[in-house]
């Protein structure tokens, strides 16, 4: 669905961002694009969606190159950013302006995540506040019914009610058609959601498997006192939070700032027990 | 549906861009009606008493100056303003994200920058205009005799309308000057992130002043230790130097439109 072969991209000569980046991303999973600041979190959302040009490299998107912008492509693509702006008008002028140019945008799923999300769009959307106004964007998006949804940051400013009905509603929005890409350095926030991980590191894609295969290869546990064969840890309330390797197959549940942290300090040795991926090189 | 262009998109654009633009505009021709009213109402106010004898001869002679200035003025404006948005990273992803081609979305900005605003600002001229000479010729008129460079004396009426106003010849080769300023505006608005009209406006009076000095040089060394002559050569008839002048205008137009679409397509976010 989506293909990125060898993409080079930098903001300035001196300071590339990617170097030679492969990843491919599938239709029916929720990824989530973790990284540290500045590791390109928001700029490979933008590749993808044809905002930026990259220096060299392929991407692909739907049989798309999406810096042509063709309309065909971009009535696929739903793009939330962090930071956005909309007009002092009513929601239903927004919509009556907006939506026609989504052919597949479902109104009566629209009024329904606006329900469910409590947004009070009686008025203008310019006068909402910054959650309510992330939440009608949210809504707009999926409403949409595009192939691809990319959201930046998109529980930022988002209350805790919100945040659980977001997991909620994104849970229910992903078909075996769509292919969900949200970017956040909220780690905590993507609990229960997101069926694959995508890790940045170092101008390239560090780790992209999906929760099934990471947690079939690591096992995450809380222990008192450290196993030989430890792999990660850090110390936590009564003792220590840990990654092993899952030798015996054991059932446990993925934490992902555990895992996060643990690929950013030992990479190779992290992502090398995780099968990779066909598209990400082995490190 | 054609990726390039799409009846449907491009009308359903138009009615999108509105919502954003609209409100830039209307206050702009707003603001721009209240200047020609207060121009009027400033010229014609003092004079009243003079009005009513029918011995005001040059009550109506601001009008091409300020017609002239307030409508280059307008029209640079509202061409900076409409791409404005694409540099603030806030709006710019919708903007670039709503599925229409670029080329739809390069047509709309001329429809509201050239066509709509040229001709609002027509009519809003041209319907204030009406209002105050009608209001003028309720008193009667005020003919004289002038000389024409023939010899002729004709009879002129001085409190007629402005769109009845005949103007000289050369004039008519300058309509191309409000369609440039546009095409420049554009570009300008497109490719500076901030401060669009005011960057826009330092480099196109930078460009003149380079030009003319550049211009001035050369024909300073072309014709120095020379005597003009006059005979019948082609450019020796000024209209043929305004045709001249009228074309690279409508040229450079249509090179600065070409310009601000290739960066509209290559705009990053």
């Amino acid at each position: 669905m989506i293909t990125i072969q060898n993409l080079n991209f930098s903001y300035s000569k001196s300071k590339p961002l990617f170097l030679q980046m492969d990843l491919e991303l599938k239709q029916g999973h929720i990824y989530g694009l973790l990284g540290k600041n500045g590791a390109g979190k928001s700029t490979l959302l933008k590749n993808i969606a044809g905002l930026v040009y990259p220096v060299s490299g392929r991407v692909n998107v739907l049989g798309h190159n999406p810096n042509r912008r063709e309309p065909s492509l971009l009535r696929e693509i739903s793009f939330i950013p962090e930071e956005f702006y909309l007009p002092a008008v009513k929601s239903d002028q927004f919509l009556k302006a907006n939506a026609d140019f989504y052919p597949n945008f479902d109104r009566e799923y629209f009024d329904r995540l606006i329900d469910e999300f409590d947004v009070p769009i009686e008025q203008k959307l310019a006068n909402m506040s910054y959650g309510q106004k992330k939440k009608y964007i949210i809504s707009f998006g999926l409403a949409s019914n595009t192939k691809v949804i990319i959201m930046d940051e998109p529980t930022n400013g988002l209350d805790i009610p919100s945040k659980v009905q977001f997991r909620k509603i994104m849970a229910s929005a992903i078909t075996e058609d769509k292919c969900v890409i949200i970017s956040t350095h909220q780690v905590r926030d993507l609990d229960n959601l997101i069926d694959a991980v995508i890790l940045l590191d170092d101008h390239k894609v560090a780790l992209n498997a999906t929760m099934h295969v990471i947690t079939d290869r690591l096992c995450f546990k809380k222990v008192r006192e450290l196993p030989l064969d430890t792999l990660y840890s850090e110390e936590g309330l009564g003792g220590f939070n840990v990654i092993l390797p899952n030798s015996a197959a054991e059932d446990s549940k993925l934490d992902l700032e555990l895992l996060f942290n643990a690929v950013l300090k030992y990479k190779e040795k992290i992502t090398n027990l995780i099968k990779h991926d066909e598209y990400v090189k082995p490190i | 549906m054609s990726n390039l262009f799409n009846s449907t998109r491009f009308f359903g654009l138009i009615r999108r861009q509105w919502i954003g633009f609209g409100r830039i505009y209307l206050m702009a021709i707003g603001i721009i009606a209240g200047v020609i009213f207060g121009f009027y109402a400033v010229n014609f106010g003092p004079n009243y008493d003079d009005i009513k004898k029918n011995t005001v001869y040059s009550l109506l002679s601001f009008r091409a100056p300020l017609f002239c200035i307030l409508g280059l003025f307008f029209v640079t404006v509202i061409s900076s303003s409409y791409f404005a948005d694409l540099g603030k990273k806030t709006r710019a992803i919708f903007e670039l994200m709503i599925p229409a081609s670029q080329l739809e979305k390069f047509l709309v900005s001329l429809f509201y920058t050239v066509v709509v605003s040229i001709g609002s600002y027509l009519l809003v001229f041209y319907l204030i205009d009406l209002a105050f000479v009608s209001y003028l010729r309720s008193f009667g008129s005020v003919v004289v005799n002038e000389m024409q460079p023939s010899g002729e004396t004709v009879s002129v009426d001085l409190w007629q309308y402005f769109f009845k106003v005949k103007y000289p010849d050369p004039a008519y080769y300058f309509y191309f000057l409000p369609i440039l300023l546009n095409a420049i505006f554009l570009l300008g608005g497109i490719v500076y992130q901030n401060y669009q009209y005011v960057k826009t406006a330092i480099s196109l009076v930078l460009y003149c002043v380079v030009w003319t000095c550049l211009f001035v040089y050369l024909m300073k060394t072309q014709t120095r230790d020379t005597v003009g002559t006059m005979d019948n050569n082609y450019w020796s008839d000024s209209n043929h130097i305004f045709a001249l002048i009228s074309a690279v205008g409508v040229l450079l137009t249509i090179v600065f439109w070409s310009v601000a679409f290739l960066r509209l397509k290559e705009k990053e976010i």
